[in-house]
């Protein structure tokens, strides 16, 4: 058992542990949605929501029926299927409670599906042997801190349209090279807490 | 390749457009055929777009939008574009169309041009109803020249 | 053993997942089913909830006006809605003017039903129908125009208004277009449609239509258009086409002399050679059964040496501030390209026509 506070697994999962800017997990659509705010923090939300539920819910299955019946081999499959379903049923509740959201959204929601950053958030569960309380907690830090970097660039990438940026640096370039520099001015946070 | 604000690029737009539309008016004053006068005449006080859809956003954005900036690579809708048609007085209806269709087109690349820079979702908006009402003149002009009245 | 088990669970798994998203999709996605309220109470609509209004209105055999087939890329099915159906989307924004916005406009092809909804329609899209026929006769009247007359297969019957029009379905390589044409037979005629068209190079409606032969089938939806013919015989009809606008005119004519044989008319054609002239012996031979029928051909290009043309010339508007005489009693109907419209309307109105009383198409 792996005995740190969740508020400590929390904090560090936001700041020093990020799972985007440590980790780089979850590039593609940090990618690709980072181009207007308002989009970024509607896909920080909704990726936060469902690395929450989704590490719950695998946890619940991990050791109440993967592990006691002895085929943890099968856990990246069914992983990958619960996290499929739960990014369908997000979409079906943004669809009805916030149709703006959902247009906005357009096909990245279904785009988490294959965020590897929600995936590997239930596979670290694993490996760091955390409670149900403390995966919760990872995944609900883990959504955070990746929303934070995402919004974190959007509003850089605002700022960039207006500057000067040489040809060869234009687009995804100059957006990688600013996430290396964000991931180590992160760094500065990892004598504050560890995992 | 300079850094202008939304408000430089409608006013360069805006000019364009007067230019447009004193080149029609000065054709129709110098035509030797009833047709192009007509035609002149009818689109040179038909050229007010900007101003339409400016009206279409509440006024407190329009302030907002105005001071936000884009790259801007000069580049057509200005007074070569229009040089490049200095039509005869006996110049027919075709070809003024020909021209303002040409018109149009540079107004619409123009506007494609900040409409692929910008993030904001207020530009965005007031350049796609710009730029609709541009497409949907060039229509029009194509509908007029493919009905042969003039 | 082991292997069999893992199927299993994994079989299990993905059972109960599947179990849970239909539950869900039952509670989420299912809106049931939604009332759509028309003009106050004149119509009421069941419809399940999650389809687009366009698509719940069609469904219901409420046909708005669509050009591209509800891609929300032709802001013809403009509606008023009262309430529910959610924020204007972005998609709609361009269509709309800041005016319409506030007074609830919005495009049915975006609008998705959710809730109840109350909606306001223009009265005679009510009595919009879709109609299946098939191609009758086609005659080739210039070198760009066709007319092309359509049997009415399902329904039988059309009642149609003179200066009403028709959108004809033509396939496109992405899902069937519509597109809106005048009729052009009188509105007596009612197992019959008739549609004068002009190809548009490269256009995918006139193409369409043009190349269609006896016996082919067609779809199309009608009537649509708010003119109303002036019921009052002493009030003088003034129709006034150029180009491609003929089709409206001849339908107000026919009409007219089926009805009120003595009625005074004006009809004032404007195009550019003798090559674009049609139906003027048409016209000629009605004018004689009819005297206070006025027929006026204008052709604005300079007449060649040696030509026997016995008509006007030059633009139309011309000819009309020549014959019109100020004061009279009149109602108009113009057709023709945007400058036409404006040069005609210019010269009617310093005739004493009151601008309620013009009314017209710009193709
Ligand atoms: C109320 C109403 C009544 C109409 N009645 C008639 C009628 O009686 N007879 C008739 O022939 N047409 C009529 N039209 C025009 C008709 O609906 C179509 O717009 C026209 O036939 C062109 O359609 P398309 O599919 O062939 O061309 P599209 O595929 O839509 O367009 C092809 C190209 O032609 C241009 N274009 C678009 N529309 C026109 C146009 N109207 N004329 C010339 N070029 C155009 C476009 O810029 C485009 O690049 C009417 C339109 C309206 C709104
Ligand atoms: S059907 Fe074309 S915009 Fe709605």
């Amino acid at each position: 058992m792996n005995e740190t506070s969740v508020l400590i697994i929390i904090i560090a999962s936001i700041f020093t542990a990020n799972i985007l800017l440590s980790n780089f997990l979850g590039m593609c659509s940090f990618l690709a949605c980072s181009r207007q705010l308002s989009t970024a923090i509607g896909l920080g939300i909704a990726v936060t929501f469902v690395l929450t539920g989704t590490t719950g819910l695998n946890y619940i299955i991990y050791y109440y029926l993967l592990k006691p019946i002895g085929v943890e081999f099968l856990s990246y499959i069914i992983f990958i299927a619960v996290i499929a379903a739960f990014v369908q049923f997000v979409e079906m509740f943004i669809e009805k409670f916030s149709p703006k959201l959902y247009y906005a959204l357009g096909i990245f929601l279904p785009l988490i599906t294959v965020n590897c950053a929600i995936l590997g958030a239930s596979l670290f569960m694993i490996i760091r042997k955390y409670s149900f309380i403390q995966s919760v907690g990872y995944g609900f830090g883990a959504g955070v801190g990746w929303a934070m970097a995402i919004i974190l660039i959007a509003g850089l990438r605002k700022k960039m349209g207006y500057s000067n940026i040489p040809q060869p640096f234009q687009g995804v370039a100059i957006t990688m090279i600013i996430t290396g520099i964000m991931a180590m001015a992160f760094m500065g946070f990892a004598g504050m807490v560890t995992m | 390749m300079a850094i202008i604000t939304i408000k430089n690029v409608l006013e360069h737009a805006e000019q364009f457009e007067q230019m447009l539309a004193d080149y029609y008016a000065n054709l129709s004053e110098k035509t030797n055929r009833d047709g192009v006068r007509l035609l002149t005449d009818y689109m040179s006080r038909h050229r007010i777009h900007i101003e339409a859809a400016l009206e279409k956003i509440p006024a407190s954005q329009v302030k907002q939008i105005l001071s936000e900036r884009v790259r801007y690579e000069p580049q057509g809708a200005d007074i070569h574009t229009i040089e490049a048609f200095q039509l005869p007085p006996n110049a027919t209806a075709d070809q003024v169309l020909d021209a303002a269709i040409t018109f149009d087109e540079s107004l619409i690349t123009l506007y494609n041009q900040v409409l692929q820079q910008t993030n904001d979702e207020q530009i965005r908006l007031f350049f796609e109803s710009l730029l609709h009402a541009e497409e949907r003149d060039e229509i029009e002009l194509k509908k007029i020249k493919a009905m042969d009245y003039f | 053993m082991s292997f069999i088990l893992a199927i299993s669970v994994l079989c299990g798994v993905f059972a109960v997942l599947a179990g849970v998203l239909i539950v869900a999709e039952k509670f989420l996605v299912n809106y049931g089913v939604c009332k759509i309220d028309i003009n106050a109470g004149e119509r009421e609509l069941e419809v399940d909830g999650g389809q687009t209004m366009l698509n719940a209105l069609i469904g219901e055999e409420i046909f708005i006006p669509s050009a591209c087939g509800g891609r929300g890329s032709c802001g013809y099915c403009k509606i008023t809605v009262l309430s529910g159906g959610g924020p204007v989307l972005p998609t709609e924004t361009p269509y709309l003017t800041r005016k319409e916005m506030r007074s609830g406009v919005r495009l049915a092809c975006q609008v998705k039903i959710r809730e109840d909804i109350t909606i306001k329609i223009p009265e005679e899209l009510l009595n919009v129908k879709l109609f299946s026929a098939t191609v009758k006769s086609t005659i080739t009247l210039t070198h760009d125009m066709k007319e092309i007359l359509f049997e009415l297969g399902e329904p039988t019957e059309i009642s149609q208004q003179p200066g009403q029009y028709a959108q004809v379905q033509a396939p496109s390589p992405e899902g069937p277009v519509f597109r809106a044409y005048s009729i052009s037979s009188p509105s007596y005629e009612t197992n019959t449609v008739e549609l004068i068209v002009r190809i548009v190079p490269g256009g995918i409606g006139s193409t369409y239509l043009h190349n269609l032969g006896v016996g082919d089938p067609v779809i199309f939806t009608g009537p649509y258009g708010e003119f109303r013919l002036n019921e009052d015989p002493a009030t003088e009809i003034v129709c006034v086409g150029g180009g491609s606008g003929m089709a409206p005119m001849k339908n107000i004519i026919y009409t007219i002399y089926d009805r009120w044989p003595d009625r005074t008319c004006w009809l004032f054609f404007g195009c550019r050679t003798t090559d674009d002239v049609f139906y003027l012996e048409e016209f000629r031979r009605l004018a004689e059964k009819h005297p206070n029928f006025h027929v006026i051909y204008g052709l604005s290009d300079p007449l060649p040496e040696g030509n026997d043309w016995d008509g006007e010339t030059g633009f139309i508007h011309i000819s009309a501030d020549k014959y019109l005489e100020p004061g009279i009693n009149r109602q108009a109907f113009l057709c023709g390209p945007p400058p036409m419209i404006e040069a005609v309307t210019r010269v009617l109105e310093e005739k004493g026509i009151k601008p309620s009383d013009i009314f017209y198409d710009k193709f």
